[in-house]
């Protein structure tokens, strides 16, 4: 095969393969098995294999020959909520997802330079509850699905330097499923008054709504690499932000009935034992706020990140990595959701507040060769949350984060390694809410004490399995 | 949007009240901790007492002084109240004399609810007017005659029952019945008469609708225990006073004052000795002048029927109602027993409130904002927030007599 037939079907294979594998359970940066396993501190002393064109583009110029770098992660998230008023708790209906990644990777014998291309997916999340969860309002089930898709060119600048860097071609899939509140909606021909304030207590849905949507955007991904001396290394990487706008993504809304009834006397001066379903029919008619085929438009800006690191080689056959990273999710301070149709002209467009911060965490990794060939990693990451204690909710729960990884990179004959590693991701839980905030809504001078209505915990499983192929 | 004429018309006719709607953030006590896992979440059945209605009226004040709140505050139990924004719904009443309302509103106005912030299911389902039939009522059927706006404003659509069920209680009180004699006791008429009296509910009727009760919370498997709540009787309300007080003459003073006329006291019916009952808004129908200025103890013969029926309670149907109310609780202290619940008889501490003058016989006319005393409210049938204090802790000492808990008792 020679190198366009071959890079040709990889770029395909690329293309497809994060989207058909869902891959992204959560927000966790498994692109590579190595670098799970020494807890994503390998941008300074980078793993020996073609993911480096994600976690450092510089450093594949030390790499020999083809290479090709392919696994997956099975991401298993347990989480949960427990409310204040109740003590009830609702798990989190999550099913176990495979993000996938595939990098090729080419550098010439005693070259100064070398090029490649991966697939990776360096955001995503999938948040899913079960039905009978009191913030499906907020959110039910969120996908975020983000595969970028990055052409590689590294050249060695100077002995145990190098650069690199490429393009970002990124290919987002958003969804979200959330039920519809009859509480808030306004009564027909009422002045403003709401059903809720009539009686129907908050929580009665009446309604879902699904929202796909599919974007496109480019960024880059640039890296510097070098050697300090016989026993350092150091290493630093940027990721684009990327500006992904989903226009004319669609939007399903189906009636779910309440099976309410009124009764005699009732403030809307109905008949006792009308149905209330009967009077909410109407609004899912052609033309009405709720029919079919209406669209919606929202952006998301995916955030840039920055990491960089120093590492030490002097110990025999071991290596210690120390890196810090920072992403700006900052850029994550609102989320519109822009109707186009009737339920634009309903008052139904809203733009949630999410206020997010840039967000740190310290990575630390250890890697050992042992005498018998193979090699065994261990790492340990803090991740502070970007989330704001008041935006602590069921789309994202998110709260400060403690990764514990350990792998293997297991020599199969001259050509191949298997490398394997297990991450639990374990967290302390936090306090959350769940309703909307949104601008222009009371709740968006609310505190957290008041919004907060429950306590959310989380951790994850990772387990992740990577091929690695020298040709 | 929406466009339904029906819809409009009704929504039409209660927009002048909502005018008045205040803002209430308060949805009852939130974020507790349970001193015991029975108490995990507690649900309250009932009806206006179990509501908190006080003087004619309810709104989020009244509504966190009902016992039931404060049971679950005792135990430490998070407990969600369908809150009524401020003046009511209707307003209470703040002055017996002038019968002015909070906010200046009337009887007619609703300041209608705030909805809780957050999905969760109510705590406190209980519904003012509520029957011995309401809780477990297909809608529409019998129940709609004693439905009103609250029905739907509290429960939005479905059955106590429902409701109840929703919340998954492990603990759960129910206090239903008093609405099954107490419009008789106070109209006088005991037989059910249209548009003038809904009558007693026959032993029979209530015990089929009290096992419909008991078969719904049977159903319910998350409950772990409960208790409950014997009917009042009703012809012990201190809106209800002794005919024979009237040869007082400052009580006589205060109920003409009151009926805006000297009344005359019907010497045949109205003996010095009469065990008759009078409810004191006879006085009220008098000066509306849909009563004339005498009073009578004793139904007087066709044609002058319903005079000295009607606003009476007289010996027989005093003891009618006893009976009736006895038999109820019999009923009752069974059923509670078949679900290995507590049962809690409410009449001897409220006979006690009377007996030792804690409550007045006749309304103090000189204390318009406490006419019945601090245990009763301004409609002298509806326990004030004394009395829900009171009624709170013998209904924790029954619980705990049953349980072998420890709930303290509430302030």
């Amino acid at each position: 095969m020679n190198f366009d037939r071959l890079s040709r079907c990889l770029f395909l294979a690329a293309l497809a393969a994060p989207a058909a594998m869902e891959a992204q359970g959560f927000g966790l940066n498994e692109i590579g098995s190595c670098a799970v396993a020494r807890g994503f501190a390998v941008t300074s002393i980078p793993c020996n294999d073609p993911s480096e064109i994600y976690w450092n583009p510089s450093a594949t110029t030390g790499l020999q020959g083809w290479g090709l770098y392919v696994g997956a992660a099975a991401v298993q998230l347990n989480g949960g909520f427990n409310a204040d008023s109740t003590g009830r708790s609702y798990p989190s209906d999550v099913p176990a997802k495979f993000p996938p990644h595939i990098f090729l990777n080419y550098t010439p014998r005693n070259a100064k330079w070398a090029v490649g291309i991966g697939s990776y997916v360096p955001y995503g999340l999938v948040s899913q509850w079960k039905p009978d969860f009191p913030g499906r309002f907020e959110s039910q089930y969120a996908s975020l699905l983000s595969d970028y898709i990055q052409p590689n060119f590294a050249y060695r600048i100077a002995p145990g330097w190098s650069i690199g860097g490429g393009p970002v071609f990124g290919i987002s899939h958003v969804e979200l499923r959330q039920g519809i509140d009859l509480a808030p909606v306004p009564l027909p021909g009422g002045g403003g008054i709401t059903f809720g304030q009539v009686g129907i207590p908050t929580g009665t849905q009446f309604a879902s709504a699904d929202l796909k949507g599919t974007s496109t955007a480019w960024g880059f991904n640039v890296g510097i690499h070098g050697k300090i001396g016989a026993d350092w290394q150091v290493g630093a990487r940027y990721l684009s932000k990327m500006k992904f706008k989903y226009n004319d993504a669609g939007v399903q809304f189906t009636q779910q009935l309440t099976n309410l009834v009124l009764a005699g006397s009732n403030p809307l001066q109905l008949p006792a034992g009308t149905p209330l379903d009967a009077l909410l029919t109407p609004q899912f008619s052609p033309g009405a706020p709720l029919s079919a085929g209406q669209h919606v438009n929202t952006e998301i800006d995916h955030p840039a990140q920055l990491q960089a690191g120093i590492g030490y080689t002097g110990f025999t056959n071991t290596t210690i990595s120390v890196e810090y990273a920072w992403i700006d999710y900052s850029v994550f301070d609102t989320l519109g959701v822009n109707f186009v149709g009737p339920a634009n002209d309903a008052g139904l467009s809203h733009t949630l507040i999410e206020d997010y911060k840039s967000s740190s965490s310290i990575r630390i990794g250890v890697e050992h060769a042992f005498a018998a060939g193979f090699r065994g990693r261990v790492g340990f990451d803090w991740i502070g949350s970007p989330a704001p204690d008041v935006t602590v909710t069921p789309l994202l729960p998110d709260t400060d984060r403690r990764n514990y990884t350990i792998g293997i990179g297991l020599p199969l004959g001259a050509s191949y390694t298997l490398d394997a590693a297990y991450l639990h991701v374990d967290t302390s839980g936090r306090r959350g809410r769940l309703v909307s905030r949104t601008i222009g809504s009371p709740s968006a001078t609310e505190t957290a004490d008041e919004l907060n209505s429950g306590f959310y915990t989380l951790n994850a499983n990772v387990f992740s399995l990577s091929l690695k192929v020298n040709f | 949007m929406f466009c339904n004429r029906y819809l409009a018309r009704g929504v039409a006719a209660i927009l002048s009240a909502s005018a008045v709607t205040a803002c209430s953030s308060d949805n009852g006590i939130l974020g507790s901790k349970p001193a015991d896992p029975l108490f995990q979440t507690y649900v309250s059945m009932g009806n206006s007492i179990t509501a908190g209605f006080q003087s004619g009226g309810i709104n989020d004040s009244t509504q966190m002084q009902s016992y039931a709140v404060l049971i679950a505050r005792a135990a430490g139990t998070g407990f969600r109240v369908p809150l009524l924004n401020k003046p009511g719904c209707p307003p209470p009443i703040d002055n017996f004399l002038t019968q002015h309302r909070v906010g200046g509103l009337t009887g007619g106005d609703c300041a209608l609810r705030t909805p809780t912030p957050t999905p969760g299911a109510l705590n406190n389902v209980a519904v003012p007017n509520a029957t011995s039939l309401s809780p477990t009522a297909a809608v529409p059927g019998p129940d709609t005659l004693v439905e009103t706006a609250l029905t739907t404003l509290i429960l939005g659509g479905e059955t106590q029952a429902q409701r109840a069920a929703e919340a998954q209680p492990t603990f759960v009180s129910a206090w239903i019945g008093n609405n099954d004699v107490l419009n008789a006791s106070l109209t006088g008429i005991l037989p059910a008469t249209p548009g003038v009296s809904n009558g007693v509910t026959s032993l029979a009727a209530f015990t089929t609708n009290y096992k419909n009760l008991v078969k719904a919370l049977k159903g319910i498997k998350s409950i772990r225990g409960g208790v409950l709540i014997g009917v009042v009787n009703t012809a012990n309300v201190p809106l209800l006073f002794p005919a024979s007080k009237l040869y007082d003459p400052a009580v006589k003073g205060g109920f003409d004052l009151v009926a805006g006329t000297t009344t005359t006291i019907d010497p045949t019916t109205c003996p010095p000795t009469t065990t008759s009952l009078i409810n004191f808004q006879l006085a009220a129908a008098i000066r509306a002048h849909t009563h004339p200025a005498t009073v009578y103890c004793e139904p007087l013969p066709a044609p002058f029927q319903p005079l000295g029926n009607v606003y009476v309670l007289d010996a027989a149907e005093q003891a009618a109602v006893t009976d009736t109310v006895t038999a109820y609780n019999t009923l009752i202290a069974a059923e509670a027993d078949t679900l290995g619940f507590a049962f809690y008889d409410p009449n001897p501490a409220l006979v006690a409130l009377k007996t030792s003058n804690a409550v007045p016989f006749f309304p103090d006319l000189t204390a318009p904002t406490a006419p019945f005393g601090i245990y009763f409210s301004l409609d002298g049938v509806h326990p004030a927030a004394a009395a829900h204090v009171l009624l709170a802790n013998n209904i924790i000492d029954a619980i705990n007599a049953k349980y072998g808990t420890s709930v303290p008792h509430t302030q």
